[in-house]
């Protein structure tokens, strides 16, 4: 294997709270090689967008901190870079998009100034080459007529055409990586695939490497070269995806796959014409220990489960799961 | 826009008949007051003043007198100058415009400023200090603030002049200039401070809330410096309630600088408005009441078409 673009290492995040700190990230670890896909996947307050946040150095502060481990930018330890050196890799190196297309840009620039702004924060050119590549950009995510778009403000767009001035702002200084945070999950439908298929084909004319965060294990599956699945702070499964997505070993993946919906499927289970689900709530972060978090929503728990200390049990090369039954075969 | 404008006229002309008839329901009757300063004031006299000035016409006729002579732009005489009061307010409509308008640079400017300040971190010091010197800003009278400065900076630490407008000495050029800032500052900042108190409170708040925004994130991601993403991504949105406020506001601060005017022995409009008030001086009081009158209109249009350039959501073709 070439060497990974980013290794995240054992990387914890806490975040203060009125009852004492709480980790939100817990020993976290991934790679990303060039060009290559990555899907976090998990539920709200699983630590996807805190993991993306942490890459960023956008932890929110004065709260949260990264309390241990290293994220190494073509071997560069990102936790520890000063606060000018960040800047010059967010939004150059490294940028992202977020999950709020309608409220993620400033209501009162336009479109083109904001995205002239990250041309000019990262590059010397002139005015003009400024305003080339705003609209040559924006031209390349399917906005039509770029050149007057570009003189509109937020309010004046859909929130899909936004959501495209947002790719447009995240490329136009060609990363390294592109952190796609739910980009879109705030759309409708129709226009979900479209903004998928746009970061996906951009993605290829670039080489960018995306980390996508989301909770839809169906379009993690669809787009990943890789999976990491991940539960109340930490990496619970990983993996190329097909062995992630066809070979779960980890009940909570499993519990995820089952809960795509799936039209022969449906038709299928018709007499109980529910989806599956998993049982119980996302644990609370504050109660928990060394132990496997999902326990107590797990059908396969039994009481050597509630005792075992959670590590990454690896089941080839490539496959890893935090789970003490995957290692035996029984989830398998 | 048009019909801000055919509203504001509305409520000059309301002022016009509301403050005619109001003062003449106030205590006090200016001829004897005028005759008392002629020396005597025996019945014929008084009703030869009262001949001379229309006073004894019928009121709704010295209504329309009065209306129709506004409309030609004469504001009558004032009892006690003799000249007209067109005149006399020009003269003094500058100081006091002066007084107003750097009283709020310091206010809006200053208070905006710390608020932002404050609100980078809501439970720093820096953010209690900016607290408590808003409330106490906000609590101390202005002529006592006044007086206290006049002390304070005109006579134990003899930096800035104790009144007026002008050293007597001083004439053209830059030197007057310079002489008439020199004894601005201690005015404007009595007049300032008051105000500043409730825009640091205003943009602090403002602040907080667009701080938390997602596209203050968009712009850290971007990679933007800290600065430019307090004042630049920051303010220019959190700065539009204080675009309000300052509309809101303006009438407070014209009656505030009456005071300080007073303190400060400020040739100005507040100055003049009081002593005509004490003089009975009808005709000064009604042409400085409806000049305020059309000052506060006029700023706030001004604000409110600073408020519609300021958020581009305001101006039509918005979908939203």
């Amino acid at each position: 294997m070439t060497e990974p673009l980013l290794a995240v290492e054992n990387l914890c995040v806490d975040f203060a709270t009125r009852s004492g700190p709480v980790r939100v990230l817990n020993d976290v670890s991934f790679t990303l090689a060039p060009g290559e896909t990555l899907g976090i996947v998990g539920e709200s307050g699983c630590g996807k967008s805190m993991t993306s946040l942490a890459v960023m150095g956008l932890v929110p502060r004065p709260n949260g901190r990264i309390a241990s481990g290293r994220i190494l930018f073509r071997g560069e330890d990102l936790v520890r870079a000063p606060a000018r050196r960040m800047r010059q890799i967010r939004g150059a190196a490294i940028s992202m998009i977020f999950q709020e297309p309608m409220t993620s840009l400033n209501p009162i620039f336009t479109v083109g100034r904001q995205i002239a702004e990250a041309i000019r924060l990262h590059e010397d050119v002139s005015k003009a080459e400024v305003r080339n590549r705003v609209v040559d950009v924006l031209g390349r995510v399917g906005i039509p007529d770029p050149a007057r778009r570009a003189d509109e403000y937020p309010h004046q767009l859909s929130g899909g055409m936004r959501q495209r001035v947002m790719i447009a702002m995240a490329l136009v200084c060609r990363p390294q990586i592109l952190i796609a945070d739910e980009p879109t999950t705030a759309l409708d439908v129709t226009v979900q695939a479209q903004i998928l298929d746009l970061i996906l084909r951009l993605q290829q004319e670039e080489n960018t490497a995306v980390i996508l965060i989301s909770h839809d294990m169906g379009v993690i599956s669809q787009v990943s070269d890789r999976v990491m699945v991940m539960y109340a702070g930490r990496a619970i499964e990983k993996g190329p995806c097909r062995d992630v997505v066809e070979a779960s070993a980890h009940p909570y993946t499993r519990g995820l796959i089952a809960c795509i919906p799936d039209i022969d499927r449906t038709e299928r289970m018709a007499e109980s014409d529910r989806l599956p689900t998993i049982p119980g709530i996302v644990p609370d972060l504050r109660a928990l220990g060394e132990t496997c978090a999902f326990a107590p929503r797990c059908a396969l728990a039994d009481a050597a489960c509630e005792a075992w200390k959670v590590a990454p049990i690896r089941l080839d090369d490539a496959h890893v799961a935090a789970c003490r039954k995957a290692a035996r075969g029984i989830v398998a | 826009m048009k019909q801000k404008l055919f509203f504001a006229v509305v409520l000059v002309c309301s002022v016009v008949v509301l403050n005619f008839f109001l003062i003449r329901l106030a205590p006090g009757d200016p001829a004897m007051t005028l005759a008392g300063q002629a020396g005597g004031a025996d019945a014929e006299t008084l009703e030869e003043i009262r001949r001379t000035y229309g006073l004894d016409r019928p009121l709704a006729e010295q209504f329309f007198v009065y209306a129709g002579k506004i409309l030609t732009g004469d504001l009558g005489t004032s009892y006690y100058f003799n000249l007209p009061v067109s005149g006399l307010i020009l003269e003094r409509l500058f100081p006091t415009l002066l007084l107003v308008l750097s009283s709020l640079v310091i206010s809006v400017g200053l208070g905006t400023f710390l608020g932002v300040l404050a609100a980078r971190n809501p439970r720093g010091p820096l953010s209690y200090i900016v607290t408590a010197v808003a409330l106490g800003g906000y609590s101390v009278p202005t002529f006592w603030l006044g007086q206290m400065l006049i002390l304070a900076f005109a006579w134990y630490v003899p930096i800035f002049p104790v009144d007026g407008m002008a050293g007597l000495r001083v004439r053209g050029g830059l030197n007057q200039i310079v002489d008439v800032a020199w004894h601005l500052v201690l005015p404007a900042l009595t007049l300032g401070v008051a105000f500043m108190a409730q825009y640091s409170r205003v943009s602090r708040a403002a602040m907080l809330e667009v701080l938390d925004s997602d596209y203050i994130r968009t712009a850290r991601a971007k990679g933007a410096s800290e600065p430019a993403v307090l004042f630049v991504h920051g303010l220019r949105n959190a700065i539009l309630p204080v675009i309000t406020l300052v509309g809101l506001q303006l009438g407070q601060i014209l009656s505030g600088a009456v005071l300080v005017e007073t303190v400060f022995n400020w040739p100005g409009l507040g100055r003049l408005a009081l002593d005509s008030i004490l003089r009975r001086d009808y005709p000064t009081i009604l042409g400085i009441l409806l000049a305020s009158a059309v000052v506060v209109v006029v700023i706030n249009l001004a604000t409110e078409a600073i408020y519609r350039s300021a958020d581009p959501r305001l101006r039509s073709g918005g979908r939203h």
